[in-house]
């Protein structure tokens, strides 16, 4: 079941002063399923803060509709089911982890003794408890991305969209997060992740869309993204030299480390290579299959657009034509 | 609406909680007690007008230093918090535009209330000992002050929706002076201008709001007695202007969007 839906949504920004149109996105169309982590990629540029401020109510849309549970996404009866946080989170530096919590709970309408429960508790998922009463001025990148993350959740909502929610953490912040945002997915949650790091998509997601210049290129799962297809077969071999391994004609033959790597083409016969290596003395340490990566595979979408690429000016025309 | 009065109630909380922890604030309350206090100093030099002295300065302090905050705060307290990006996680939360506004001139409203209510007792104090009794009259005074600052701060709010801080203090500034000043433009312009001046002139007169309506200090200075009907227009004279600032300042707020 889908729970967050773009049709044909776009946007066109104008300059206010002379009418231009400076940057378009869309129309894009995609659906975001019940309990499952979307991972929403692009490059810098390519439209996916636009996307998120749109379902918010941010920005207005050009055209198209946006819905979520079957509503407008924007109506705050849907919001308040909504959790947000965006990339580069900015909050008021006046006030304290703990009140800067209980603000945005009772901006949700939460009342103030299970709100101060709440607070307690993502301050301690999100390890800021020992800072509860500091203020958010004294704050480094790292403990106002976990507190964005917090306030996001202040709500226990149904969907969380988290713009970029993975940028400028060191790898401990990183794992933290992403841990809390699988614990969410654990507990039934829907999760946007717009992000540029593919290593972190790749990880915790369940499917993704790649979007560039402003238009949704491919939505796949992770699992059609690994296994569409293998790119070679990797065979490390000890006991054989550079020269004798590239006499044996199996394949590529690189040095990594006191290691010999022979890489095959995805359609050799692995056994018959196999047999051959041991036949000539080698020892084998290991047979590896190099799956396509999400990164291989975003790549092969962004740099291969279908059709001839876009310049801005067509792709204004295009937007404009479906928004009117 | 039970779900709509706490909402309010938050973002009022957290404006005034800027506004109160704001240094300008803690900096415009220590000068005007330092004001109030000089007012009693002075006083014994002015041969027996030490008790109108003191509530003159006492008076003009409250209403332009409260004036003063009101402004430096409000023709920023939309702008900044788009400017700074904070209002993207207020926004996206299941609160209505219309309420940010209304819990930011409520929160703003409290702030310099409290600097008011702060002030009026010391120049209630102050005025005791240098007269030895309490002048009701003085409240009344304060009280016009205060629905001068709902206004003020209503229209620092809308300017804040439709203009940076520096140019929104330079209009408020201005709209202060010449609703002090309008009904004297408007007789010199009815003496010496020439027609389109005449127009002008009525124009700003009737649309404008007309600030010394609420400003009874010189009647109080004097002992001149305030009808409570005139209390009772003049307040519903500033409410008026106070609602329609802020109708505005929703209208203009509802069309903003946040690149």
């Amino acid at each position: 079941m889908s729970v967050l839906s773009f049709d044909r949504v776009s946007k066109v920004f104008r300059s206010s002063l002379i009418g231009r149109h400076l940057y378009t996105l869309g129309p894009v169309s995609f659906e975001v399923e019940q309990g499952e982590i979307f991972g929403y990629l692009g490059p810098n540029g390519a439209g996916k803060t636009t996307t998120v401020k749109l379902a918010l109510g941010l920005l207005r849309a050009s055209s198209g509709s946006i819905t979520c549970f079957g509503r407008q996404s924007t109506s705050p009866e849907i919001r308040s089911r909504i959790g947000f946080l965006p990339e580069h989170p900015y909050f008021y530096q006046h006030l304290s982890a703990i009140e800067l919590l209980e603000f945005y709970g009772s901006v949700c309408g939460i009342k103030k003794k299970p709100l101060r429960r709440r607070a307690e508790k993502l301050l301690h998922a999100t390890g800021l408890t020992e800072f509860r009463h500091t203020t958010l001025s004294t704050f480094s990148k790292g403990m106002l991305q976990r507190m964005g993350l917090a306030q996001a959740l202040i709500n226990d909502p149904d969907i969380i969209m988290l713009d970029e929610p993975l940028s400028g953490l060191d790898p401990v912040g990183r794992r933290e997060i992403r841990d809390l945002i699988l614990q969410q997915k654990s507990r039934g949650k829907t999760v946007f992740f717009s992000s540029h790091i593919l290593q972190d998509v790749e990880r915790i997601c369940d499917r993704v869309g790649i979007l560039s210049q402003g238009k949704i290129l491919q939505v796949a799962t992770i699992a059609e993204v690994r296994l569409g297809t293998t790119r070679c077969v990797e065979i490390q071999v000890d006991g054989l030299d550079m020269g004798k391994a590239a006499a044996l004609g199996l394949g590529e033959v690189t040095k990594r480390g006191e290691k010999i790597v022979i890489s095959l083409t995805p359609d050799a016969d692995v056994n018959r290579a196999v047999g051959v290596l041991l036949a000539s003395g080698a020892k084998i340490s290991a047979v590896i299959p190099q799956r396509q990566t999400l990164e291989d595979y975003f790549m092969s979408q962004v740099q291969s657009p279908v059709g001839e690429p876009e310049d801005e000016k067509s792709r204004i025309q295009r937007v404009l034509q479906t928004t009117g | 609406m039970n779900r709509v009065i706490p909402k309010i109630a938050a973002l009022a909380g957290n404006t005034f909680r800027e506004g109160v922890r704001d240094r300008l604030f803690v900096t415009v309350g220590i000068f005007g007690a330092a004001i109030l206090a000089g007012s009693f100093i002075i006083g014994p030099l002015s041969l027996g007008e030490q008790e109108r002295i003191t509530q003159d300065m006492g008076l003009a302090a409250i209403s332009v230093l409260s004036f003063l905050i009101a402004v430096l705060i409000g023709t920023g307290i939309v702008y900044r918090e788009i400017e700074r990006r904070t209002i993207y996680t207020v926004i996206a939360k299941p609160v209505q535009r219309w309420q940010f506004i209304i819990g930011k001139f409520a929160g703003l409203t409290a702030t310099v209330s409290l600097l008011m209510a702060m002030m009026t007792v010391l120049l209630v104090v102050v005025n005791w000992i240098a007269a030895g009794s309490f002048a009701p009259q003085l409240l009344t005074a304060v009280f016009l002050t205060w629905m001068e600052l709902l206004l003020l701060t209503a229209l620092s709010i809308m300017m804040s929706t439709l203009s940076s801080p520096i140019l929104g203090a330079i209009f408020t500034l201005l709209l202060y002076l010449i609703g002090h000043t309008s009904g004297d433009l408007k007789q010199l312009a009815s003496r010496f201008g020439s027609g389109s001046v005449k127009v002008f002139v009525g124009a700003m007169y009737y649309t404008l709001p007309n600030l010394e309506y609420l400003n009874v200090r010189s009647k109080v200075i004097h002992d001149v007695p305030i009808d409570f009907r005139y209390v009772a227009f003049a307040s519903s004279y500033a409410l008026l202007y106070t609602v329609a600032f802020l109708i505005i300042a929703v209208m203009v707020f509802e069309r903003k969007e946040f690149k």
